[in-house]
């Protein structure tokens, strides 16, 4: 009876005593009801690559100094888990050097925005795609995916800059927001070539949207992309397809990791502005071609204003990480406009983020099949 | 007569022993080194005591039991001695060269001034890589509007108002 009792209550003293930041990921497998906060990191645009045992944060802004924001360019931050500090800027805007004037010179008002990182294992650098825009909003109506390569296998050595991402066949126009990007250390298509029946065995595949879809673009070395199609030619859309509810959306600010389990890829739809989107949804692929949506409006709320993804309601965006080494899927949530920006942050194991994958998840996680997707788009648009 | 030829030869044996004795007086002060080396060679089989720790006038006394000799020959040591100290002694360190206080106080002191060197230094940079970041981001800002504002006057529309209202703060 004794004994009983102690066990009991070392029991309830070490559930009481885990920390609450993740208890969120116990509960629900997509929608964590808390997260930590990540109080130091600023910039609407940020996620977290975990390398070499460390969490690198980067982002969009560097904190204000004296009130206002005093170097542009895409940052770096470092530091606990959940509590990065602010290293320095490792690709100040002015490394721009293709954004140029009719006299030539470079255009003041080039910047970076909307970035994504991915640590090649091969050669141990870093890579980023970020987008370059003259200025915001851009007076030419573009904002266009650029390469960045890490001088070091240290990120805070600072990067060198590649220029526009070059497209075979086709431009990179008008406003983008891709922040996925994936390497495959292990292709073996020789440097030059492009593998376009398997866009996954080329070296750099990367996800943005164009012509009204999203896309999935592939490369040897990073420069040089071609886009997948389908057979006949024409432009493959990876978003699932038969799906009335969402196919008339626009799909922006792309995030995604590849884990044992799979790949996950949070989107944002339907840009209100001054508002933020109107939901977001969570897509699983096995193979990284074949995607399907595993969550739409993430918070069950079932309407504009209501999503909820890792306890915040309305993000603007939603980014992921990996952690190869604990096997932990991060979900970084940047919620808040007018250049005030907070973060959250939400773990999972990719098993259970995995686990949300079956044909028969737990509501309000929908299939492309499932009749909710009905309820679901009456309730958040046809009221 | 044998009376006369025995006080001649006592005498001259007293006068002889007298002489002796004057002259070994004398002959310490007037021993050149080689003598001495020379005494020391020959005798030199003879010592008994450690030859490594014993001084040359030790090694004398042993040999030839003579007091007086080995008190010359330590003078004379001692002299060799001291001049050649005097030849290789440096001069009296001074108070600055004092290792062990002078330079680890004075040391902390130099790093304390680095130290506060390379942080205004840094302090500095920083200020001119903000100011030139401050600059650089209102020359950015000022082109943008100044470009929005000639693509209204092209179009007559305020296109960034229009775009604004679209995306709005989607930077």
């Amino acid at each position: 009876m004794l004994r009983t009792l102690l066990t009991a209550s070392i029991t309830l003293l070490t559930v009481a005593t885990l920390p609450k930041a993740w208890a969120g990921t116990l509960q629900n497998n997509i929608v964590p009801s808390s997260n930590r906060s990540v109080d130091n990191l600023k910039g609407s645009y940020a996620h977290v690559v975990i390398a070499n045992g460390t969490h690198y944060y980067f982002s969009n802004a560097a904190p204000k100094k004296k009130g206002v924001v005093w170097s542009q360019g895409f940052q770096l931050w470092q530091g606990s888990e959940s509590s990065p500090n602010f290293i320095k800027t490792v690709a100040p805007n002015s490394m721009i050097n293709d954004l140029k004037l009719p006299n030539g010179t470079n255009d003041p008002t080039r910047m970076f925005t909307r970035g994504v990182t991915a640590v090649s294992k091969r050669d141990g650098k870093f890579y980023i795609i970020a987008h370059v825009a003259r200025g915001y909003p851009p007076s030419d109506g573009r904002v266009v995916p650029a390469l960045l390569v890490s001088k070091t296998s240290n990120p805070a050595d600072g990067f060198i800059y590649k220029g526009k991402l070059v497209g075979d066949g086709f431009s990179f126009s008008g406003w983008t927001s891709g922040m996925t990007l994936f390497i495959n250390d292990d292709a073996t298509t020789a440097s030059g070539t492009f593998d376009d029946v398997n866009p996954m065995n080329n070296r750099f595949v990367f996800y943005n949207e164009m012509s009204g879809g999203l896309r999935l673009f592939y490369s040897q070395d990073g420069s040089r992309w071609r886009v997948y199609k389908n057979k006949d030619k024409s432009l493959a859309d990876i978003r699932p397809q038969g799906n009335r509810a969402i196919e008339p959306k626009s799909w922006i600010f792309n995030s995604g990791v590849k884990t044992p389990h799979g790949y996950f890829m949070y989107v944002s739809y339907n840009w209100i502005a001054n508002k933020g989107p109107e939901g977001h949804h969570l897509m699983y692929s096995s193979n990284g071609i074949d995607w399907k949506i595993i969550g739409v409006n993430l918070s069950g709320g079932y309407g504009p204003r209501e999503t909820r993804v890792a306890g915040e309601k309305h993000p603007k965006n939603v980014t992921l990480g990996y952690n190869e080494a604990t096997n932990d899927v991060y979900v970084l949530v940047t919620k808040g406009s007018g250049g005030s920006y907070y973060k959250g942050l939400a773990k999972f194991k990719s098993r259970s983020f995995g686990a949300v994958t079956t044909d028969e998840p737990k509501s309000p996680v929908v299939t492309t099949t499932n009749s909710k997707i009905a309820i679901d788009r009456c309730r958040g648009r046809c009221q | 007569m044998i009376k006369q030829q025995a006080l001649f030869a006592t005498t001259l044996l007293v006068v002889a022993y007298l002489a002796t004795q004057a002259m070994l007086h004398d002959s310490p002060k007037k021993l050149s080194k080689k003598t001495q080396l020379v005494i020391q060679k020959s005798d030199a089989p003879k010592l008994h005591t450690d030859e490594t720790t014993m001084t040359q006038a030790q090694k004398l006394e042993a040999n030839t039991g003579d007091q007086d000799l080995k008190n010359s020959v330590e003078k004379t040591e001692d002299l060799e001695a001291n001049s050649e100290q005097l030849a290789t002694t440096p001069e009296e360190p001074s108070e600055k060269t004092d290792f062990t206080e002078f330079t680890f106080e004075d040391r902390i002191d130099e790093l304390e001034i680095e130290n506060e060197v390379a942080q205004r230094t840094a302090d500095e940079n920083l200020e001119a890589e903000s100011q030139n970041n401050l600059r650089e981001n209102l020359i950015a800002q000022k082109t943008n509007e100044d470009r929005w504002k000639q693509i209204e006057l092209r179009t007559g529309v305020n296109q960034k108002e229009r775009v604004l209202a679209i995306y709005g703060d989607m930077q």
